[in-house]
């Protein structure tokens, strides 16, 4: 998962800031100083987040020796663009419509 | 960079050209590209969304993943936003926000972009309420987007309302009509689509670059 299903699985970091997903960490990473990153990898507390609240488990092996927070960023971002990959699918008019009432 | 979709009258077409520039960016310039739509559990970028859980309360907080952009979706502008954006900033090569119709929102947002794009149909009531906004707004930012544009009202008219030029005049357009119904982007699905000479011309102020030119351009260079 990428993100958390319940509230109280989200990540309080060491200045107060509540991640609930994979792009909130990355996002953090871009912007925490270095203290506040050791304080957390020191611990293994990234480790310990993906793999046991975010059940990432091949990803969280990917990152366990990591101590540098550019490297950790570059993991976690490349393992989000494998999501955005776009898969075109041909509809036609009929199943565009169906698709449209379960919105309604 | 950050970018506005605005116009104090809804169903002008923010949405859908927000949503396309995104994805457009995305596309051809392989920019990092965050769309914040606020127009809440209204909006249309729900369409591309398989779970719709919200948390957290920041700009930054549970950011979509889609193909086609990252996305947010919020119904009001945190506190906090102005920091959130700093953060973001540092992340995204570009920030859209798709503005909901709300004057001072509409104020609070232009105030930090760097681009404003004030969306207009071309009918009297469109001209009127978004000249008024006009006042409000950091006039060098401001570019004019005439959408839907049927000739109606001629452009050199609403150039002397905003005593602007007009940046892009859009004219209806099938791809534009019907893209949701595609479930994607213009640009994901019709590279070749006519509207997206137009959605060039907006990424122009971005980019600096044209990749969708003109047929006079193409001939004379």
């Amino acid at each position: 998962m990428i993100k958390i299903e319940r509230e109280n699985e989200s990540f309080t970091t060491l200045d107060g800031q509540k991640l609930y997903g994979i792009q909130d960490l990355i996002i953090w990473l871009y912007n925490c100083s270095d203290y506040d990153f050791k304080y957390h990898n020191d611990r293994k507390d990234f480790y310990n987040w993906i793999y046991y609240s975010l059940n990432e488990r091949d990803l969280a092996e990917k990152i366990i020796n990591i101590n540098n927070k550019i490297d950790l960023i570059k993991i976690l971002d490349d393992f989000m663009k494998s999501l955005e990959i776009y898969n075109k699918k041909k509809i036609s008019d009929e199943e565009a419509e169906v698709e449209f009432i379960k919105y309604i | 960079m950050i970018i506005s979709f605005i116009s104090l009258k809804g169903g002008v077409g923010k949405t859908t050209l927000s949503i396309n520039l995104g994805a457009y960016l995305k596309k051809f310039y392989n920019y990092k590209v965050l769309l914040i739509d606020t127009n809440g559990k209204y909006s249309q970028n729900l369409f591309y969304l398989k779970e719709n859980n919200f948390y957290g309360n920041r700009l930054w907080n549970d950011i979509k993943i889609t193909p086609f952009y990252h996305l947010k979706i919020i119904d009001r502008l945190p506190e906090t936003y102005i920091n959130d954006i700093n953060y973001l900033k540092r992340v995204y090569d570009i920030i859209i926000f798709d503005v909901f119709p709300n004057p001072e929102l509409i104020i609070d947002i232009s105030r930090i972009s760097d681009i404003i794009f004030l969306v207009i149909n071309p009918d009297f009531y469109s001209l009127y309420v978004n000249r008024k906004l006009y006042n409000y707004l950091e006039k060098d930012k401001v570019k004019i987007v005439v959408n839907k544009y049927d000739k109606s009202l001629d452009l050199d008219f609403i150039s002397e309302v905003f005593e602007k030029d007009v940046y892009c005049a859009i004219p209806m357009n099938k791809d534009l009509s019907i893209f949701q119904y595609k479930y994607a982007p213009i640009s994901f699905y019709n590279e070749k689509s006519k509207a997206l000479n137009y959605i060039d011309q907006l990424s122009y102020l971005v980019t600096g670059k044209r990749i969708k030119k003109g047929i006079f351009s193409k001939i004379f260079g």
